[in-house]
């Protein structure tokens, strides 16, 4: 276990040094079974995992799901699900930042990028957010924090990568994280109506006038997302799809809308998109890649079954060790981003897991959940220097400090979540099969 | 974080990347229809595309490898940026050097093993398991494409910028 500890330790300081984690990972698991089996073994494990990983029909969903946010990202939809919100949510006080987290939530859900949901939206809901003198905390934070929705509300590439690795089904994942995502999306509700009510302030009135005509548009044009948004969800949780087959779909509805709004038309348009689909998977494959070698060392080095013995030996009640296993992905989340800590932290902790009986659905969520903490947290909090990066007049300590509140709710959230283990898993139990 | 950075490269370079460019959105585009076209097929009129799972497995290499040189010209991999900024203020080169030298080495690394299942897989004739093509005229090019993104990772080497 010592030689186990201590290659992660590498991988992390690596990491620190700016070595890519897919990179990093792939070359101390090399080593690592190098110095245990041989380099011949260390070789063969290599061209093995990339050659299996690379031909894995089931993680074409994730070049997919990409293509298909990128569709959407494309067509400039951000703008119409914002209007949409907001002729609903007008009356309300803050009823720009109440709009921002419900289009942060839709565009993110569709577009399944934290970071292009939270680039995209500071664009659309910073200037009239600016205009009626929001405070500058309220605006970004609300973007910055509702840019993670996302990851939670299906379809979500992290959630497949998680059901891989763990063997369990997407489609029940993909169904355990709408009851959450939604409990999300009302937490953040609250955040911005307690913050408006305690500081009036922070969001003066918005007599913000609302076009009948242009808001009848802006609804309509969300019309087709919704659908098509029920479609893929729908099809897999049914069992009329799998999601390979989902994500296609996805892709080509997603691509319809876009050619709908006038976009797509030119080839070179086409070619953007595609690229931008491809290099995305490219660099997450590379972080598949190392990772599953590193892991194989890890597996190899017999660290994941020495850690079960311990954990048994310490007798931690599975609460005990869900919310060890919190804490230690808090920690990483501060060195790798969301898809390393998938890959690195659950399988290690897998075979802990499955003896403590542990239901992995709603540990899927729970890490999810974890995962969206990271994004908005220092010192890395990467949605957070997204907005400042866009929005430069105003200091990123404002912008935590406006996460801060939503922090606090997603930490409410999870706490639920973990009393009342049944928010997630209340959906999936209905599944036809 | 991600980071995009452009640099000029030679003429040469920038076709090999235009070319691949395509390449990658054709094989990309090409996945996105087989699927949609298998389903609407299967449910539609009872009619699957033969063998589409398979095709979709060999799409899915060849998108992910094509697009690999995109990404190792761009530098573009993802990357945690805690430390290696300041790091790279004061120890540019040095910096430059070890990632980038790391980056070589692992994408020179995958294609040599990728290379060696081709040839593995040629001498016993394996082919996929459907439509029996030989597996090597799929893991041949995928080691090419390897190989130029370990040559434009080698580039950045060169210029000593990361």
């Amino acid at each position: 276990m010592i030689f186990a500890l201590l290659a992660f330790a590498v991988v992390i300081l690596l990491c620190f040094f700016g070595v890519r984690i897919g990179i990093a990972t792939l070359v101390v698991g090399f080593f690592g079974v190098a110095l245990q089996r041989g380099f011949d073994a260390g070789f063969t494990l290599v061209g093995q995992q990339v050659v299996e990983h690379a031909m894995n029909y089931n993680l074409s969903v994730i070049p997919l799901f990409i293509l298909m946010g990128s569709f959407i990202h494309k067509s400039e939809v951000s703008a119409d699900l914002y209007q949409a919100a907001y002729a609903g949510l007008s009356k309300i006080r803050g009823g720009l930042a109440h709009s921002t987290v419900i289009a942060c939530a839709g565009f993110s859900a569709v577009c399944g990028s934290s970071l292009a949901t939270a680039a995209t939206m500071t664009k659309v809901s910073m200037p009239p957010m600016r205009k009626y003198n929001y405070s500058s905390s309220l605006a970004t934070g609300t973007i910055a924090a509702g840019g993670t929705l996302g990851i939670m509300i299906p379809p979500s590439v992290p959630l497949v990568i998680y059901g891989l690795v763990t063997q369990q089904d997407i489609g029940a994942l993909f169904m355990a994280g709408i009851i959450p995502g939604i409990i999300l999306v009302l937490s953040f509700l609250l955040v911005v109506a307690i913050w408006t009510w305690l500081d009036p302030e922070a969001a003066p009135s918005d007599d913000l006038k609302i076009d009948v005509n242009s808001t009848k548009k802006s609804v309509k044009a969300v019309i087709p997302i919704l659908l098509l948004f029920v479609l893929v969800l729908g099809g897999i949780y049914g069992r009329i799809f799998t999601p390979t087959e989902a994500s296609g779909i996805g892709a080509v509805g997603a691509a319809l809308i876009a050619i709908s709004r006038g976009f797509m038309i030119e080839t070179s348009q086409w070619r953007e998109v595609l690229v931008e689909a491809t290099t995305t998977s490219a660099g997450l494959f590379l972080v598949i890649f190392g990772a599953s070698i590193f892991m194989q060392y890890i597996t190899l080095s017999g660290m994941p079954f020495e850690l079960m013995y311990w954990i048994d030996d310490m007798n931690f009640s599975p609460m005990g060790l869900v919310l060890m296993i919190i804490f230690i992905s808090l920690l990483m989340g501060m060195v790798f981003e969301a898809i390393g800590i998938l890959l690195l932290i659950v399988p290690l902790f897998l075979p802990a897991l499955e003896m403590a009986g542990i239901n992995l659905i709603w540990f899927g969520i729970i890490i999810v959940l974890v995962i969206e903490l990271a994004l908005i947290t220092p010192p890395i909090g990467i949605n957070v220097f997204v907005v400042s990066s866009m929005a430069k007049d105003i200091p990123i300590i404002k912008v935590f400090q406006g996460v801060l509140p939503f922090v606090l709710a997603m930490l409410s959230v999870l706490g639920l979540l973990l009393i009342w283990p049944n928010v997630v898993l209340f959906l999936p139990s209905l599944s036809p099969v | 974080m991600e980071k995009q950075v452009n640099i000029g490269g030679s003429s040469i370079s920038k076709v090999l990347i235009s070319i691949l460019e395509v390449i990658t959105a054709i094989l990309l585009f090409s996945m996105m229809i087989l699927t949609f076209i298998d389903v609407i097929g299967r449910y539609l009129f009872n009619a699957p595309v033969y063998g589409a799972a398979e095709i979709i497995q060999i799409l899915l290499i060849g998108v992910i490898f094509s697009a690999m040189p995109i990404v190792s010209k761009t530098n573009s991999h993802i990357a945690v940026e805690l430390f290696s900024p300041s790091i790279s203020k004061k120890i540019p080169k040095t910096h430059s050097l070890v990632v980038n030298l790391f980056s070589v080495c692992g994408l020179l690394v995958i294609s040599g093993e990728i290379f060696r299942v081709a040839v593995d897989a040629y001498e016993i004739g394996k082919t996929t398991i459907v439509l029996e093509w030989p597996l090597i005229i799929i893991l041949v090019p995928t080691t090419i494409f390897c190989l130029i993104a370990a040559a434009f990772q080698a580039s950045w080497l060169l210029r000593g910028e990361k």
